[in-house]
């Protein structure tokens, strides 16, 4: 007999081997749902992320469109994720065009994704390559190779723009013209006669000299300035020099051009308005204007303008200088610059530019030109342009971030000497070879150029003596001197009595004088006062180490792509 | 004598009852076995749809992440051109370095000179520096990247193409030409599948406004040799892209 009383069957067995398939089964699903909840999350942190990096960046570009700075960078937040923009110039093709690459570092969740927009910064608060001034005078030489000269008053100077300089700028036009809101005259020794409009037949000289002179040239005004705004920002810069004062200045129309041309322009004559006094004489200097002179019209090239009246120092070096009045023909800004320049910025598809100057604004040539004219072969169309925004300028840069960096200083400074702020002021370094004769331009660390924004606020600035390596160019030769590279931004004055070289454009809400020296200046310089000389002041506009546009700038993306 | 009395009390299992007991636990069994079953054919059917949606997604994923740097004037699309349409390819130029220098992270951009902190040897720059002067920071063309799908042959459940992603190194910044047909785009320097078991693979761009945008649609279909029952898994993909260098 069998005893079955110990047996317990096999129940266990089974319903431990059930429950093992089902864990293995049930562990599978999971396994499989939950790396499916993984993708599918960190698919969609990377879609987010990817789209915070892109926004970031348009966020970028709409501050710098703005004119808001976004140096060093910015900070952005949507929802749970978090991103970082950073900003770092690259190069500067032309005056008041840059190239910055723009980078955000986004992440949301897991993932984090990092972009980069190369974009190009436009400015075209004044034109290209260009030396402005209320007015210049000059004791010494002052030499403008390439590039165009504009005054809002006067011409001083010994030598006319070359441009013809061996080796010739890698600049567009090579022609340059010398502007001026009033009258032109070479002296010693190139005398010529006071030239207040063209052609300056009577001035002897040189015929070629005399020939690029545009004396009495139109005046333009900004959209939306007033008439005494735009004045009052053309000079008054140093009343101790020049006694300058606010009741020199008369402003007596308020309005803007907004009348299309031909025809449209509106009645009233300069003698309906206040201001006008019979001894006022016209731009050209050829008479007094008369009080019926319409106080508006249309000029030939059908652009709109109106007559305004300034009161201005001439050019006499008495103290106090003798004072002028005349009624200056003035258009809008930008429609004379819409008219006259184009942004070459039109590269094949293999990034190659098609012409010598993408990413720089250039003149219109026959073949672009607009209303039937251009400046290349009618050069009498030329304007003077006003001062550009100082506030909107620094409005765009952080005092504090260029201080940290080494790249802004108040109250005025001493930089001649080898001792701080003048040996720790980074003013940039310029390590290209421009010149063409197989040596950099400046000697650099690590033989990279630094391409710098340096701001020196609320004094005068004096320039030249020791400091950073200066240039092995023909502009000055390889001497100890201040030298630098990118934009820098004067709210005072600017002085040198040594050598002091620059690779890109100045701008001086002030007087450039005092120079005893030698300063070169690779680019653009941009004076709201007088530029006085009695040394060497060369200016090579046009030459591709270029500047920084500061406030508000148009933006173009250039290149895109994820790191 | 107690012994066999218990003995006597037994009965034994009858026929009958057997065949009950039998019935019952073969229903039982039954019964458990179709929940197994069911659930390894969830399993087996969750695991293969996860594979043909990754196999998808992937090659989705790269395609329009590539196709995201590049221009809508460098992009070549059949059948038809880029408006769209079925079993179609695409091609174009992409600015990462070429497979000379095997560093796909360096996107090149043209520079004005070997002092630029862009400047890179690897962006060869077609046999030298860049020329010096005024250069505009614009996608310097390195390859030409394609997508297409080629036949697998065999009639299977699974999707008759493959994906296949091509590399066409350029010895200049425009040659070679972009391939008239990128489906048959003749001799190229690397190609691969990036997906398998595809169906239907249609591009277009479309513009909008200034800007340019990349749609895709990948449809996958996959079925395991040994399916046990699992039917085959069809997933569609749509993807799409702003081309951001326009």
């Amino acid at each position: 007999m069998i005893d079955h009383r110990g047996e317990r069957g096999v129940a266990l067995i089974t319903v431990l081997l059930a429950m093992v398939l089902m864990l293995i089964l049930i562990s599978a699903m999971l396994a499989v749902a939950r790396n499916e909840v993984t993708i599918s999350a960190f698919h969609r942190d990377s879609v987010r992320a990817l789209e915070l990096a892109q926004s970031a960046l348009d966020e970028g570009v709409r501050r710098m469109q703005g004119g808001h700075t976004i140096i060093p960078g910015f900070t952005a937040s949507v929802g749970a994720g978090t991103a970082h923009v950073t900003l770092q110039g690259v190069g500067a093709p032309g005056a008041s065009s840059s190239f910055q690459e723009m980078r955000a570092e986004a992440t949301v969740g897991r993932a984090t994704r990092r972009l980069s927009y190369l974009v190009f910064t436009i400015s075209n608060m004044l034109p290209p390559n260009i030396v402005f001034g209320y007015s210049l005078a000059t004791q010494g030489s002052v030499d403008v190779t390439a590039g165009d000269l504009y005054s809002w008053t006067f011409v001083k100077y010994k030598r006319f723009p070359l441009c013809s300089s061996a080796p010739l700028p890698a600049n567009c036009d090579l022609i340059s013209y010398t502007y001026a809101g009033w009258g032109v005259r070479g002296i010693n020794p190139n005398n010529t006669n006071w030239c207040y409009v063209r052609p300056c037949a009577s001035s002897p000289g040189d015929a070629d000299e005399v020939d690029k002179w545009y004396p009495g040239t139109r005046r333009t005004m900004r959209r939306g300035q007033t008439i005494a705004a735009v004045i009052n920002t053309s000079g008054c810069s140093d009343p101790a020099l020049d006694s300058c004062s606010d009741t020199r200045r008369n402003a007596p129309i308020e309005t803007l051009l907004n009348f299309a041309c031909p025809g449209g322009a509106p009645g009233g004559t300069v003698g309906g308005i206040g201001g006008w006094q019979a001894s006022d004489r016209k731009q050209d200097n050829s008479g007094t204007i008369l009080s019926t002179q319409p106080l508006y019209g249309c000029d030939s090239d059908n652009l709109a303008y109106t007559w305004v009246r300034e009161t201005f120092d001439d050019d006499s070096t008495a103290s106090p200088p003798g004072q002028k009045s005349a009624w200056f023909k003035t258009v809008v800004y930008e429609d004379w610059f819409d008219r006259y320049f184009i942004l070459d910025n039109n590269p094949a598809d293999d990034g190659t530019p098609t012409t010598c100057c993408v990413g720089a604004y250039r003149k219109r040539t026959s073949a672009e030109q607009l209303g039937g004219h251009n400046l290349l072969t009618e050069p009498q169309y030329g304007a003077v342009p006003p001062f550009p925004d100082f506030a909107a300028m620094e409005a765009s840069l952080n005092a504090s971030e260029l201080e940290a960096a080494n790249r802004y200083l108040t109250g005025g400074a001493d930089l001649r000497n080898n001792s701080a702020p003048g040996n720790t002021l980074r003013l940039g370094c310029f390590a290209s070879d421009s010149d063409g004769n197989g040596t950099p331009d400046m000697t650099c660390p690590g033989n990279q150029s630094d391409y710098a924004v340096v701001w020196l606020d609320n004094g005068d600035y004096w320039f030249g003596g020791v400091g950073l390596p200066i240039s092995t160019t023909t502009c000055i030769p390889p001497n100890p001197g201040n030298g630098g590279h990118g934009t820098i931004l004067i709210d005072g004055n600017l002085r040198a009595n040594s050598k002091f070289e620059w690779f890109g454009t100045v701008f001086v809400n002030g007087i450039v004088e005092r120079i005893n020296g030698n300063v070169c200046i690779h680019g653009g310089l941009i004076t709201r006062g007088t530029v006085e000389t009695n040394g060497s002041l060369t200016v090579e506009g046009g030459t591709s180490p270029g500047s920084a546009p500061l406030g508000a700038v148009t933006v173009v993306r250039k290149a895109w792509w994820e790191r | 004598m107690r012994r066999l009395r218990l003995l006597a009390d037994q009965h034994g299992v009858s026929l009958i009852e057997l065949i009950v007991a039998a019935g019952i636990f073969a229903l039982l069994f039954l019964a458990i076995d179709s929940v197994f079953i069911g659930a390894h054919r969830s399993t087996q059917q969750a695991e293969l749809t996860a594979d043909v949606d990754q196999n998808a997604r992937i090659a989705l994923e790269r395609l329009t992440r590539e196709v995201r740097e590049g221009r809508a004037s460098q992009i070549v699309c059949t059948p038809g051109g880029c408006g769209g349409g079925a079993t179609g390819a695409v091609a174009f130029r992409s600015a990462r370095s070429g497979s000379a220098l095997e560093d796909s992270r360096i996107f090149c951009v043209s520079v004005p000179g070997n002092t630029d902190r862009f400047y890179n040897a690897g962006c060869d720059y077609y046999g030298g520096p860049p020329v010096a002067g005024v250069q505009d920071y614009t996608p310097v063309w390195q390859r030409i990247i394609g997508y297409r799908l080629v036949a697998t042959g065999g009639a299977t459940a699974c999707g008759p193409y493959e994906l296949h992603r091509y590399v066409i190194d350029l010895t200049a910044p425009t040659t070679p030409a972009l391939p008239a047909n990128p489906s048959n785009p003749g001799a190229v320097g690397l190609d691969a599948v990036v997906a398998s078991c595809i169906q239907d693979f249609q591009v277009s761009v479309v513009p909008q406004g200034s800007r340019n945008r990349f749609l895709v649609t990948l449809k996958g279909r996959g079925q395991r040799a040994a399916q046990g029952g699992v039917p085959p898994q069809e997933i569609l993909l749509n993807g799409e892209a702003w081309i951001r260098n326009d």
